[in-house]
């Protein structure tokens, strides 16, 4: 979530609250869904964390102040310039067939009158900076630029170009590292410094995407780096090669500056427009007057081939709702006039129509797709903890779910028997499920641990890049950790665990398992059997020997509850010290044996280890048969 | 001067040990009630504290036979033997007489020398000749005599002076039917020439010459008490014994009312293996209890989900900032790499959820405008939010219904002390008929008041991409201040609807690991998992109520 940076001060005089303590500002910036970092805030500067990505327009401190101003006077703010339809239009912007494909749409709008000034300046590249960052992408759908519009000469053609095409090579700005006295060194890809003389020379498209920091930065935001997307004026000369960098004889834009042109291109015109209505509503709470430009296009656009900006967006901003619906999704019944009261309070306007409230939200802003949420906006204006808690009336019985139920009655069982609990992460490497236990990267899947283990596919740090598919490594770990605490080490875990399986529709089974795991300075198959056997004891299953199995289940039937070990082999345990756990209805309900020496090396455990680990969901299967 | 307390052993042996006699501790084991070891320490203890004191005696002595003696067996027999032997058919030339084979020239020659010096031979005119009749030649046999037994006795040897002799001891009746078994003129041979045998053994010998014979001497420690071994004794007497334990064998005969039980010497804590709940299970339980107790029904699920339940159904669009590569844990195909993907979505829910990001749904949403991408919301990811099971259960949830999960979750993020790599999120929903706005706040004051006996609360305006309107609740906590206890709202009609639901449904989730880590005392969060058992030992009084 975006998190931006002001002056207290320019808060204050655009919201025009005179001075505010800081904790005034954590409570006011609350009707913005902001958060004030307090440690990171001083008496000058402001830092706030915005929640709502659906509410772009409170990403800066003038949208910020706007809503403080408006909630105070009780007025929605009026911007006749949305409004005027027939106005008298500033400019034109001709759209080229050629941008099509890459980056089809392009919105601007001058703003006048307004003397640029430091805080003004500085709030305006915030903005910009946060809206191409969090609501463009990082300037893939939407990127903007602003320009001396005293020197361009209207109209601005939008069109793409050869990459390498030199009659449109242009001075990009430096980047400020470039600009500053210190003049630390500037370096292209190859790491070769870049002498200042070049700052003073045009770049061709393709050199400012191969070697200007800024053009490698958002490299990934160009389309096609063989076309580049260019804004020229009526004299061809170059504005900027959007969505990378500006020029820097039209593109620079400095304190003293009277007359702005600003432009926003991007893939989504939506949001295009939106991002310049923004910004308009910004300029102008600063002083500017605005005027529009229109935009020509060649091919149809979602909203016309002629477009005016700013938008007023009028398809989306409108909602209609009764008193009753907010009376059911509130719990309060407010009139229809307090209700327009509050939302025009929220800098919504609003009106009764018949038994309808029809609400109407501010053209920089898109986010009423529902009633709902104007009816949030009026709960906020109202104030939230004005609102009366009161506690659900209806009775409902609670409950765990089966599996749980169960995992907990197994973890009691296990502390019974005198095991302390541990807990370990999901997320591991591979190296611990499998190297470390004696396993190749692609075992035979058996009951207990898949083949391929379920990896992630955008790995961040090898230590997390699969999930654990099997419990023992876990303690393995553990006891590896633990070599300073008294022996005997007795300890278990009750566990999720997820197993890759091709043929589910998740491809993979979330499953409880139980581990327990022994380990001591002499310690041995028996002491690992011994536990077992209480563990199944208490839940119920009685032990028969291998070979009197098939008698037991003719005397007790298929779902008797017995249990059995029946001696296999495992790469994790000694030879001739492991055996498979038997049920009914599960061959392979567990493993129990002596860990091998070679598993201990790799986990640099100091003491043998005994262990078994079960699959609880066949257990409470038999179990909960009748 | 305070008087040392004596160990329990040493007290038994005190009492057992005779006043006024030497004792040896093997006499006392019973009397004591004492295992060998156990005693002879106890003696030793004694000694140390002045309490007794310490002769040694010889016990025993026995003959046996060297190496080299029986190196010369082997060879034909000792070098006087030999020379006789060969004597035995009349006079020989002295050089003749002394060339025997497989003897050092110079060990037969000093032999030699000792029998002629003895008398034994006599030589004359460069012949030599055996005097058999003479004493000094009765001794060689005797000495002979002796040797061969010594071999066969082996390492029994044979007691030192044969019986008869003075200053033998009595010899054992094995000692004496051994003697039995010699012929009497051997036993008597080996009385009479004690002396000259012995003069085979390497005291009487000296360093040049390797000894045939040697004797071993037992020696037997004995204690006798000192007097104020006595004294100590004396005062004994006056108490009653001192045991450690109470025996069963004592409540069976009574014999504890004749003892007295040692004090406890009262030290560190000794070690006790233990079951117990890891911490935060523990901590977790205790949540889980309260939420029951609340009448809260617990929802479980997959640990891999779709995008679809994962975002899809929250109604997050598919091309929101929040859900880029790097913000969410995609599952791989191992068999086609890349991003493995759900054969389907569950309960025909696909294209009513499509619908409403579209626009065209149920809820009468104006949707986000945009394409919605069928195959890509069957891209599977590790759950990144608890409210997936939410999202899951909107179709089978009861009505009125509560349910919460405590479901285990996972982020694309650094690890580190506050981000686990994956943890665990509470969370849930309720549904009623009048479910509203104000039956969430008197949700949350409960939860605050439940899970952290907090009285005061605070809503602040909140924002999830599936609940609307959405709400922080900030609790003051005993030790914490002001804190965000969690995150709630009302789920959007664009979420509900699609399932046939129409009254609002309350959703919830709880933050409770920075809770979790004060009541535990713990400052890293991955401390909250057990990586090692001395922090899995962490005490619970963070979880006792107050």
């Amino acid at each position: 979530m975006p998190k931006i940076t002001f002056p207290k001060a320019d808060l204050e005089s655009l919201a025009g609250t005179g001075p505010l303590s800081l904790e005034d500002v954590d409570a006011l910036v609350q009707l913005a869904k902001g958060e004030l970092h307090l440690r990171q805030s001083t008496e000058e500067e402001l830092r706030v964390e915005l929640q709502d990505t659906n509410r772009p327009d409170t990403w800066c401190v003038e949208g910020i102040a706007r809503l403080l101003r408006t909630h105070r006077s009780g007025e929605a703010p009026g911007y006749s310039f949305f409004a005027a339809v027939d106005a008298q239009t500033a400019g034109e912007i001709v759209v080229d067939p050629s941008v099509e494909g890459l980056r089809p749409y392009v919105a601007g709008f001058l703003a006048r009158g307004y003397t640029v000034d430091g805080p003004g300046l500085e709030a305006f590249i915030s903005a910009q900076e946060v809206l191409c960052r969090n609501f463009g992408r990082k300037r893939k759908s939407v990127a903007i630029g602003i320009y001396d519009a005293s020197r361009l000469r209207f109209p601005v053609r939008y069109l793409a170009v050869p990459a390498d095409d030199r009659r449109y090579a242009f001075v990009p700005l430096a980047p400020a590292q470039a600009q500053s006295e210190e003049g630390g060194a500037v370096k292209d890809a190859q790491g070769r410094e870049i002498p200042a003389s070049r700052w003073e020379e045009p770049w061709t498209p393709a050199q400012i995407l191969a070697d200007h920091p800024t053009g490698r930065e958002y490299a990934a935001a160009v389309a096609d780096p063989s076309r580049a997307t260019l804004l020229v004026d009526a004299r061809d000369e170059v504005l900027s090669f959007p969505p990378l960098i500006n020029s820097r004889g039209l593109g620079r834009v400095t304190e003293g500056m009277s007359e702005l042109f600003v432009e926003v291109t991007g893939t989504v015109l939506d949001h295009v427009l939106l991002a310049a209505n923004i910004l308009a509503a910004n300029l102008a709470d600063r002083g500017a007057r605005i005027e529009p430009v229109v935009t020509r296009y060649p091919y149809d656009t979602p909203r016309g081939r002629v477009l005016r900006c700013p938008h007023p967006l009028e398809d989306k901003r409108t909602v209609r709702f009764r008193p009753a619906d907010v009376e059911r999704l509130l719990g309060i019944a407010p009139s229809p006039e307090e209700i327009c009261a509050r939302l025009g309070a929220f800098g919504v306007e609003a009106r009764a129509e018949g038994e309808e409230v029809v609400a109407t939200a501010p053209p920089y802003r898109a986010d009423y797709l529902h009633a709902v949420d104007a009816i949030e906006d009026y709960a906020i204006s109202a104030g939230l903890n004005g609102f009366e808690p009161v506690l659900p009336e209806a009775f409902t019985v609670g409950g765990l779910a089966a599996e749980t139920a169960f995992a907990d009655l197994v973890r009691d069982v296990a502390i019974g028997c005198g095991l302390e609990e541990a807990i370990g992460n999901l997320l591991t490497c591979e190296e611990s499920v499998r190297g470390r236990m004696g396993l190749g990267a692609l075992p035979e899947p058996n009951a207990l641990h898949g083949g391929p283990p379920v990896r992630i596919a955008n790995v961040m740090n090898q230590n997390y890049s699969v999930l654990r598919d099997w419990l023992l490594p876990t303690l393995l770990e553990v006891e590896s950790n633990s070599s300073g605490a008294l022996f005997p080490h007795r300890f278990f875990e009750v566990g999720e665990v997820c197993r890759w399986d091709g043929e589910e529709n998740l491809k993979s089974r979330t499953e409880w398992g139980l581990v327990c795991a022994f380990a001591d300075h002499e310690v041995g198959f028996s002491d690992a059997q011994a536990y077992l056997h209480q563990v199944l004891r208490l839940l119920g299953l009685d032990y028969v020997a291998a070979g009197e199995r098939d008698a037991a289940l003719a005397a007790q039937g298929a779902s008797a509850r017995i249990y059995s070990l029946l001696p296999g082999g495992h790469p994790s345990f000694l030879p001739g010290r492991a055996a498979w756990i038997w049920v009914p209805g599960s061959e392979r309900c567990g493993l129990i044996g002596e860990i091998h020496p070679e598993v201990l090396e790799r986990w640099k455990a100091r003491a043998p280890v005994a262990a078994f680990e079960l699959r609880l969901e066949p257990l409470r299967a038999l179990l909960g048969r009748a | 001067m305070i008087e040392a307390p004596l160990s329990p052993n040493e007290e038994a042996l005190l009492r057992a040990a005779p006043e006024d006699a030497e004792f040896e501790v093997h006499e006392l084991l019973a009397a004591a009630g004492l295992r060998a070891a156990q005693a002879q320490s106890a003696a030793e203890a004694l000694a140390a504290r002045g309490l007794a004191e310490r002769t040694e005696r010889v016990a025993s002595r026995t003959l046996h036979i060297t190496e080299f003696g029986r190196e010369l067996l082997r060879g034909g027999g000792t070098p006087e033997e030999r020379i006789g032997r060969k004597l035995e058919g009349g006079p020989l030339p002295v050089q003749e007489a002394q060339a025997i084979e497989g003897l050092d020239k110079r060990i037969v020659g000093s032999a030699f020398g000792r029998l002629k010096k003895s008398g034994a031979l006599r030589v004359a005119g460069g012949r030599v000749e055996l005097a058999p009749e003479s004493p000094a030649w009765r001794v060689q046999r005797a000495r002979t005599l002796c040797l061969r037994l010594l071999e066969r006795r082996g390492e029994d040897g044979l007691p030192w002076p044969p019986p008869g002799v003075e200053g033998a001891e009595e010899p054992s009746p094995a000692v004496s039917q051994f003697y039995a078994t010699l012929e009497a003129e051997a036993v008597e041979a080996l009385r009479e020439h004690r002396e000259e045998i012995e003069a085979d053994l390497p005291a009487k010998r000296g360093k040049k010459q390797p000894s045939l014979l040697e004797l071993r001497e037992e020696l037997r420690r004995s204690y006798r008490l000192t007097p104020a071994g006595r004294e100590r004794k004396e005062r004994l007497g006056a108490s009653r014994p001192q045991v450690a334990q109470l025996t069963s064998d004592m409540l069976k005969d009574g014999s504890w009312r004749e003892v007295e039980f040692r004090r406890f010497n009262i030290a560190a804590p000794p070690h006790v293996p233990v079951g117990r709940r890891n911490p935060y299970r523990a901590y977790l339980d205790l949540v889980k209890t309260k939420l029951l107790s609340m009448g809260f029904e617990e929802m479980t699920g997959s640990l891999v989900q779709q995008e679809f339940w994962n975002m899809d159904a929250l109604f997050l669009p598919q091309f929101h900032p929040a859900r880029e590569i790097h913000d969410v844990y995609f599952v791989e195909d191992p068999e086609r790499g890349g991003i493995a993907s759900a054969e389907r979505i569950e309960d025909d829910a696909l294209e009513p959820v499509a619908l409403e990001h579209e626009g065209k749904g149920r809820s009468g949403s104006r949707g986000w405008s945009y394409a919605f991408d069928r195959e890509r919301t069957r891209r599977l990811v590790l759950r990144s939010q608890g409210t997936v099971l939410s999202a899951r259960w909107l179709r089978k949830a009861k009505v009125p219904g509560k349910y919460f999960a405590m479901a285990r979750c996972f982020r694309y993020d650094t690890v580190d002390a506050t981000h686990a790599p994956d943890f665990f999120q509470v969370e849930g929903i309720v549904t009623s008929e009048q479910t509203s706005f104000r039956h969430l706040l008197g949700l949350l004051r409960v939860f605050a008041h439940e899970l952290a006996r907090s009285e005061e609360v605070k809503f602040v305006p909140g924002y999830f991409p599936f609940t609307e309107p959405s709400v922080e609740v900030h609790m003051k906590h005993p030790d914490l201040g002001w804190v965000e206890l969690g995150g709630a709202g009302i789920f959007r009609p664009e979420v509900t609807a699609p399932h046939g639901i129409e009254t609002p449904v309350i959703a919830w989730g709880l933050g409770l690991d920075r809770m979790a880590m004060v009541a535990l005392g713990i400052k890293d969060i991955r401390h909250l998992f057990t990586n090692n058992l001395p922090h899995g030992l962490r005490d619970l009084r963070g979880l006792v109520a107050r």
